[in-house]
């Protein structure tokens, strides 16, 4: 196991240097860049920038440089000082800009994660249990629905229910007095209370996936032979059904992590501008935009590094969970 | 008795792998002013965790495997441990990659366990295939029951325990 772990984690490296230039190239592939941008926006307010300002953008950003320049710039900030750069839209360093967002974004995600599993894995079970059942219909037609519904119009539908019926409004994830507010206890008991809207409006599609997912993979196990030959020797239901079957259906559960982590993040960025959440989506959007590249490219990496321990969690669970030889891969010699 | 050692190929990799992993960690915890906390404790814990496989790994460069009649024994400068054929309980082949793992990129551990000792083998071990085979036959002969992983494992690996 020490040996798979090392070799995992010695291949996330390059991946994550790969992924790196990808990110970079990518910021840059519109034509001009944040200082072109800036000089046009002082020209049509009928204004000058300064020779310095411009100096100083070139000098200490490489603007005008070539592209793998300011690439090596941006690394070495990264690997040799943990700086993730400056952000020109903010005028602050990214970390500040991040700062809370970044941890509201994460608290939203993770909560989303473990409501995904909580509603997920017993609805999945008893839909593959009870197959054909009343319940199962019932909850199968739930799941097709939440598949079925983009999560902006379930996070739209929300916030006109909660309107019309109580008057509330259900956006944001602060109350408005605490919006700028330094995150305190005070602020995290009101990010608590905000927080089940975008966990249902989020968790929503993932979580039917999931009950699809299960329902499919433990059906597929309970119709195999040794669990037909376990039942027909006397093995009680209950073990005949968590001893080997439950645990041979949770590998695709297991095996979704690793996308679920930034799927959850970049995906809940249009969610984020409909119920007006203060995460990072609206912020990496905005970043896209106006070619902030620094902050653009910092959130990017994040997103990377989340897909990339995403899915090294999930092989290490399966590892850990069901180490078979899975047909076309071969132990080496 | 016969002797199987650790391919020295493959132990090379390994230490080239721990060696890479070292310095891509330890290096910036050892060489970066002014680094985060949160990231200079990952790095840390991340070298600690390469330099037990650099350890590892050159013990496993001393390490053999004796095999005779009666027993199997892993011997190495620390240790010796034995166990005899016949007190074997327990058999599991465990096969560790990646989901989207290339050919050849897993690795297979046969552990063996009974009367207090267990014995771990890797598959990077000389004629590792040779020795899945006869611990196979061990297990139909003497009815050792193993799990459906082992069991598949065995399977895939084209020595199938025969009842």
């Amino acid at each position: 196991m020490l040996d798979y772990i090392v070799r995992r984690l010695l291949v996330m490296i390059p991946t994550l240097l790969v992924i790196s230039i990808l990110v970079f190239v990518i910021i840059q592939l519109p034509p001009g860049d944040y200082l072109t941008t800036l000089i046009q926006e002082y020209q049509d307010r009928g204004e000058q920038i300064g020779e310095e300002v411009l100096a100083f953008y070139r000098e200490n950003y490489g603007f005008g440089e070539p592209m793998w320049k300011q690439y090596l710039l941006w690394m070495k900030g990264i690997l040799l000082e943990g700086n993730l750069g400056y952000s020109f839209e903010y005028e602050l360093p990214v970390s500040d800009v991040v700062g809370d967002r970044m941890f509201l974004t994460i608290l939203v995600s993770f909560v989303t994660i473990i409501f995904v599993y909580i509603v997920a894995f017993p609805i999945g079970v008893y839909s593959a249990v009870n197959q054909y059942s009343p319940g199962d219909y019932a909850l199968t037609f739930v799941g097709f629905i939440g598949l079925a519904t983009p999560n902006f119009l379930l996070a739209l539908i929300l916030m006109y229910l909660a309107n019309e019926w109580t008057g509330a409004s259900i956006g944001g994830l602060v109350d408005d007095d605490l919006r700028d507010a330094p995150m305190s206890w005070e602020k995290f008991v009101s990010v608590l209370q905000h927080l089940w809207v975008p966990v249902i409006v989020i968790g929503t599609s993932g979580t039917a996936g999931m009950i699809r997912r299960l329902r499919a993979n433990l059906l597929d196990e309970l119709h195999k032979q040794y669990v037909v030959t376990a039942r027909a020797k006397g093995v009680p239901p209950k073990k005949a059904l968590f001893k080997y079957p439950l645990r041979m259906a949770l590998n695709p559960f297991i095996a979704d992590i690793g996308n679920l982590l930034p799927e959850i993040i970049s995906g809940s960025a249009i969610v984020s501008i409909v119920l007006s959440l203060e995460t990072t989506g609206p912020m990496l959007l905005r970043a896209l935009e106006t070619q902030d590249m620094y902050l653009a490219g910092s959130f990017l990496m994040v997103l990377a590094l989340l897909t990339v321990l995403g899915n090294l969690l999930s092989d290490l669970a399966l590892a850990a969970l069901d180490p078979r030889i899975r047909l076309g891969a071969e132990a080496t010699k | 008795m016969k002797i199987l050692r650790y391919d020295s190929g493959a132990l090379a990799k390994d230490a080239a792998r721990g060696l890479i992993g070292l310095a891509v960690t330890a290096g910036p915890a050892l060489g970066v002013e002014n680094i985060l906390r949160p990231v200079e404790i990952v790095c840390w814990a991340l070298a600690a965790l390469f330099a037990v496989f650099l350890l590892r790994t050159a013990l496993r460069h001393k390490t053999e495997i004796q095999l005779s009649e009666d027993a199997i024994a892993v011997q190495n400068p620390l240790r010796r441990r034995q166990l005899k054929w016949s007190d074997i309980a327990v058999v599991k082949l465990s096969y560790f990659a990646s989901a989207k793992a290339r050919r050849g990129s897993g690795v297979l551990t046969l552990t063996l366990r009974g009367g207090g000792t267990k014995i771990i083998v890797e598959s990077s071990l000389k004629e590792f295939d040779r020795l899945a085979e006869s611990v196979a036959e061990l297990c139909a002969r003497q009815g050792i029951d193993v799990d459906p992983t082992t069991m598949h494992n065995f399977d895939a690996m084209g020595s199938p325990i025969r009842r």
